[in-house]
């Protein structure tokens, strides 16, 4: 009897170890398998991860500005040194959120600059840097300014002083900064356009049958129709992006460009399904 | 005795004798029914007396744990290799599709170029217009 016994313990024992040494196994494979997965979603594109940041910093600034206006509101009732100085805080704390919601803003901008084709634009994408660099630096500057602060009589002059810079340099600037990028990934897809449709032209030209003649003549009328409205839209477009002021407000310049890019978008959208119905004939 | 009698005990007496004289395969099935009803209640039995060496509950989890994950994998692994056929599936179509094609290079050349280029005005639709400035309250008054 103690020897079944014994030989059931060191089977147990056995059993044990197997079972030990497979789970061990197991959690590996699956702690490494999540993690590829984690490294491969982590693994995003700059403009991607700006976006994120983006998004995130909202949310900060949206919890900063309610505890805020929580804040202010218990001051404005109580008037003791303690909601006082709860007051400053959370102001202080709001307005450097403020701060960080604008840089974070102004580097998205600057991601989807270094996203946009610059091949054929007729703008200097660097004179557009140094606009969003000058404005980052005065931000950042603001931000210093508020950190220092002691007092809550200290920041109702610096939330003001910002306010007035936005309103009359840096939203106007950033504005007509989107619209250019705008304009300038518009006049690059339109060369695309200039090549591709030399291109099949040039193709069908050597394959055409004399049925399809007419239809390729039709063609090529539709082409050269889409040809002259693209660059007349992107003509008036820049010549609009030249009025647009940068040091006041300007939404209603923005907008008017805005919709004659759209239209030079809309002609060049025409011949997407002209070429595929050429490729087809052929 | 009467004749009523000795007719019905006449005819049980029948019964007896045929119920002895039936053959082995009528008597069957009730032991084919029995055997069929102890299988499961076996294989049961069998893993539970398995389950009990394992004494400790932590054992147990872990292995139900190791199970569970095992199953999660497979069935991933299944999933995938599932999606990879119906996508090599869809992609003969095509090449069954047009045969022509493949023997055209400046076909194949421009088709390519034609599609880029739907791709690069498909980016005009960019989200240019959705990044407006963030609105921001700055009248900060005490």
């Amino acid at each position: 009897m103690p020897n079944a016994s014994r030989t059931i313990n060191s089977k147990q024992l056995t059993i044990n170890k197997k079972v030990k040494l497979s789970a061990i196994i197991f959690l590996l494979l699956f702690s490494l398998i999540t993690h590829h997965f984690s490294l491969t979603l982590a693994q995003q594109s700059p403009l991607n991860e700006a976006k994120a940041n983006y998004t995130a910093q909202l949310t900060k600034y949206n919890i900063a500005n309610e505890n805020y206006i929580t804040a202010k509101s218990n001051y404005i009732s109580f008037q003791t040194a303690s909601a006082k100085g709860e007051a400053f805080t959370k102001t202080k704390e709001y307005l450097s959120q403020v701060d960080e919601l604008l840089l974070v803003y102004m580097r998205l901008v600057e991601e989807y600059g270094e996203n946009s084709k610059w091949q054929n634009a007729s703008f200097d994408k660097s004179t557009l840097d140094g606009v969003l660099d000058e404005q980052i630096i005065l931000i950042e500057d603001h931000k210093n300014q508020v950190q220092q602060t002691e007092t809550l009589e200290q920041l109702p002059p610096l939330a003001k002083g910002l306010k007035e810079q936005l309103d009359n340099s840096t939203i106007p600037k950033i504005n007509k900064i989107i619209v250019t990028f705008d304009i300038a990934q518009t006049e690059y897809v339109f060369s695309r356009f200039g090549d591709v449709s030399q291109s099949t032209s040039d193709f069908v030209q050597t394959r055409i049958n004399p049925a399809n003649n007419t239809l390729f003549l039709n063609w090529q009328s539709e082409i050269a129709d889409i040809k002259d409205k693209t660059a007349n839209n992107l003509d008036l477009a820049k010549q609009n992006h030249q009025k647009i002021k940068e040091d006041k407000n300007n939404s209603f310049q923005i907008k008017q460009t805005n919709q004659i890019i759209q239209r030079a978008k809309d002609e060049l959208k025409r011949s997407k399904n002209l070429f595929e119905e050429m490729l087809r004939v052929i | 005795m009467t004749n009523g009698n000795y007719q019905d005990s006449q005819v049980m007496e029948k019964d007896i004798l045929s119920e002895e004289n039936l053959p082995q395969t009528a008597q069957q099935p009730p032991q084919i029914k029995h055997k069929l009803a102890i299988k499961p209640s076996v294989k049961i039995s069998l893993i539970l007396s398995k389950m009990k060496n394992f004494k400790k509950p932590k054992l147990k989890t872990i292995i139900i744990l190791l199970v569970a994950i095992f199953v999660v994998l497979l069935g991933l692994l299944l999933l995938s290799s599932r999606q990879s056929k119906e996508e090599t599936k869809t992609r003969v179509k095509i090449a069954i599709a047009s045969p022509q094609v493949s023997a055209d290079p400046q076909f194949e050349q421009t088709k390519k170029e034609v599609f880029n280029f739907n791709n690069e005005l498909d980016s005009l639709d960019s989200e240019l217009n959705n990044i407006k400035f963030p609105e921001i309250d700055l009248d900060v008054d005490f």
